[in-house]
């Protein structure tokens, strides 16, 4: 699928660049997100987070990327998702 | 006898089917659960021109793989009961997402009428739909609805009934695998088709086992001989992407099907969180903005900060010391030494950062509060793209720039083990608050007024090693697999007080806690070190294993002393400033003229740019070897880094030392 191919270049995308770039609406690609999601392609990484990750660390956080999403949704590519990128080269 | 139609209702989660359901058969509804599950199920009948609909209402699902049991009950109701009309209830304003259960719904062995179910919400958000354009694209009825408002509900039941009693054509568009993976279907299909039991379609299933399917591969796996199995098998491991080519098809479709019938706002009402974003997230506004963010954090500092640092010394800690040397005249000398040299003079120095310290945590408070970490994190992944750190994202890094620890525990995130790896490698180089706070004290003292520059130059030369040591680790190491994230920018907050005010409170708690335990205990400990057994500190038991450093330190510029004040960093990077202030004898005040007088501005440069690349401290070298695991991993980190930061001091200084600069 070309959105999981967009996102296999790295870094972090908005899902309205991506939509931009695939020329179809935020609202579809969020849909497919989902989708790439419940296949194990991406993992919404919100589940992962909390204070239990934040022991050890002097600096009060609502978890180590909450600070940064602020409720935001987050997804991350899973090692399935770039294990299935690897034969376009993507990298 | 009333003619009978067994209708099922489907649809995505949120769509209003519940509502349909409860508009279509009133009171005659019974709920009891689906067999051998304990997910409810609701039937109900509908008596209509002599007709008796009998409807069973499916569970919400998003798609009809076998992902959860609610999946499996409403693929399995319409495989194996075989309603005369399935009914796919779809939300007007969330169309295209909820068509992708239609696209599921379609190729399965029942007639499909679509209810574009809140039409009057998408009206609201000024999308146009033509449900009659949409109809001719998909071939199968579509009737526009407002359930809430009892809107197309009659239209809906005659539309099943035309297409239950054969009065309606039913010639769907049915979405098809791509390309790439058509001839792999109908290879499968082909293996297959002799072994798939009865309701199952066999095009259907051989689809399903393309998309890993567990249970119709298992179902398959246990009728087809161990040869044939083993085909398929092959077959499925070698196009293991074909589930992808499946979606995109779906997805293909939504979009064909859709073009015509949908009309949203070009530009819609642009709120204050876009349009602060197209300067926030823009690839150079955005570097700006930032810049500009951590400028003015450093100039608040120092404007702020530092003349109440010094009242600070000069009103509580030097009077203080004066104080306690006059309650401890008549007590042994060491005694007197430890408490003003050792304790008051090293932990007491650092205590003076106070309100460094609320500055720099109010104002990172107030950049995460308002919602623009985010931004920042975006903005500098994209930096790191453009500087050709391709494929690697800053997200769980940025975290950093609050505490290094955090930042390793962020990369939990990456699924895969080697970029994973890079990240930690990489993470130490992300200069913390601690560091931060170490250059806002000691900036001043060296270079001035010209603090804010030196400081946001540091920083800056941070990241560039950042990026050019994660380039050549990516080419030398890492080549060709990729860290990406997806991130939904959160909307712009008017940042509370309160929150604000409890986030600096946690944290300088967190500091003064370190000041009371491991910073007490270095200062105490080099105070002992460099007091005995000599009078001086240079007859010291400190200055005898200082002197070890002194070929090193020379490379720097740097005599024994700075160098080990840059080693104890590695308990804590505050105990650079403790260690300064006990190892040149002197009180924050007096510290900035022992420095001036004892380091150049070269080698003042050379010892902050090694500071900064310094070896993380060793909570974070603890959480490295927690997270990789690897003794031999943190301990290259490490290396790593203690070469990185001396060459670059060694760098910086010799490089001064040639054009004649501050030597």
């Amino acid at each position: 699928m070309q959105l999981l191919r967009l996102i296999g270049r790295g870094g972090i995308h908005r899902p309205r660049d991506l939509a931009a770039e695939l020329d179809t609406t935020p609202a579809l690609v969020e849909g497919m997100l989902a989708d790439l999601e419940r296949m194990g392609y991406l993992a919404s990484v919100s589940d992962r987070c909390g204070p239990a990750t934040c022991a050890g660390c002097g600096h009060a956080c609502a978890g180590p990327l909450g600070m940064i999403t602020r409720g935001g949704k987050l997804w991350a590519l899973t090692a399935r998702g770039a294990h299935l990128l690897e034969p376009a080269g993507n990298g | 006898m009333d003619k009978e139609i067994l209708v099922a209702l489907a649809g995505q989660p949120n769509v209003g089917k519940t509502t349909v359901f409860n508009l279509l058969t009133g009171l005659n509804q019974h709920v009891g659960n689906w067999p051998g599950k304990t997910i409810e199920k609701k039937a109900g009948t509908l008596r209509h021109n002599g007709t008796v609909y009998r409807i069973v209402d499916l569970p919400g699902t998003y798609s009809l793989t076998a992902n959860s049991p609610e999946e499996i009950i409403a693929r399995d109701f319409i495989i194996k009961e075989r309603p005369d009309v399935v009914v796919a209830i779809i939300g007007a304003a969330t169309l295209e997402r909820n068509l992708y259960l239609v696209a599921e719904l379609l190729p399965l062995p029942a007639p499909v009428v679509i209810g574009v179910n809140m039409i009057d919400v998408a009206k609201r958000e000024q999308i146009h739909i033509e449900t009659d354009v949409l109809e001719a694209a998909i071939g199968v009825p579509v009737v526009p609805m407002v359930a809430t408002k009892n809107q197309g509900v009659r239209e809906l039941v005659e539309a099943v009934d035309a297409l239950a009693t054969g009065r309606r054509d039913y010639a769907p568009r049915i979405p098809q695998i791509r390309e790439d993976h058509r001839d792999v279907l109908e290879a499968l299909e082909a293996l297959i088709r002799e072994s798939v039991p009865e309701p199952y379609p066999s095009h259907w299933t051989a689809l399903k086992l393309l998309e890993g399917d567990r249970e119709m591969t298992a179902l398959v796996r246990g009728r087809l001989p161990d040869d044939a199995w083993e085909q398929v098998h092959e077959l499925l491991k070698a196009h293991e992407d074909a589930i992808i080519d499946i979606a995109g098809g779906r997805y293909e479709w939504i979009g064909r099907m859709t073009r015509a019938a949908l009309a949203r706002p070009h530009t819609g009402p642009v709120t204050l969180t876009e349009r602060l974003d197209r300067v926030a997230t823009h690839p150079l506004w955005g570097l700006g903005v930032l810049a500009l963010a951590l400028l003015l954090i450093f100039w608040l500092t120092y404007t702020i900060g530092t003349p109440l640092q010094d009242a600070i010394e000069e009103h509580l800690v030097a009077p203080l010391g004066d104080r306690l040397a006059e309650l401890l005249a008549g007590q042994p000398p060491w005694l007197s030494g430890l408490v003003v040299d050792g304790i008051l003079t090293g932990a007491g120095t650092v205590l003076t950062f106070f309100p460094i310290l609320v500055i720099f945590f109010a104002s990172m408070g107030l950049l995460e509060d308002l919602g623009y970490m985010s931004r920042a994190a975006y903005v500098m992944d994209r930096f790191m793209h453009a500087m050709g750190l391709h494929g690697r994202s800053f997200l769980p890094l940025f975290l950093g720039f609050g505490c290094n620890v955090p930042a390793v525990i962020g990369t939990r995130i990456i699924d895969s083990r080697r970029p994973r790896l890079l990240t930690i490698l990489l993470a130490p180089l992300i200069p913390c608050t601690a560091r931060l706070v170490v250059i806002a004290f000691l900036a001043p003292i060296f270079f001035g007024d010209r603090a804010t520059l030196v400081a946001g130059g540091l920083v800056l030369l941070n990241l560039v090693v950042f990026a050019a040591l994660g380039v050549a680790v990516n080419h030398l190491v890492f080549r060709g697999e990729s860290v990406a994230f997806i991130m939904e920018l959160p909307l712009y907050h008017v940042p509370n007080v309160r929150t604000i005010a409890l986030g600096v409170w946690q944290r300088t708690a967190e500091f003064f806690r370190k000041a009371g335990t491991i910073i007490l205990i270095v200062s105490v400990v080099l105070w002992a070190l460099s007091s005995f057994p000599g009078e001086t500190v240079e007859e010291s038991v400190l200055a005898q294993f200082g002197r070890w450093l002194d070929p090193v330190g020379q490379l720097m510029g740097l005599g024994w002393r700075a160098v080990l004040a840059m080693l104890t960093s590695f308990l804590a990077k505050e105990n650079t400033i403790a260690s300064l202030a006990v190892l040149y004898g002197a009180g924050q005040s007096d510290l900035a003229g022992a420095l001036s007088a004892a380091i150049t501005p070269a080698a003042a440069l050379s010892f902050l740019v090694a500071q900064m690349l310094f070896v993380p401290c060793a909570a974070t070298v603890a959480v490295i070897w927690q997270e990789t695991r690897s003794w031999s991993w943190t301990g290259f980190s490490v290396g790593l880094l203690l070469v990185i930061s001396i060459s670059a001091g060694t760098l910086v200084y010799q490089t001064a030392r040639l054009i004649g600069w501050g030597v």
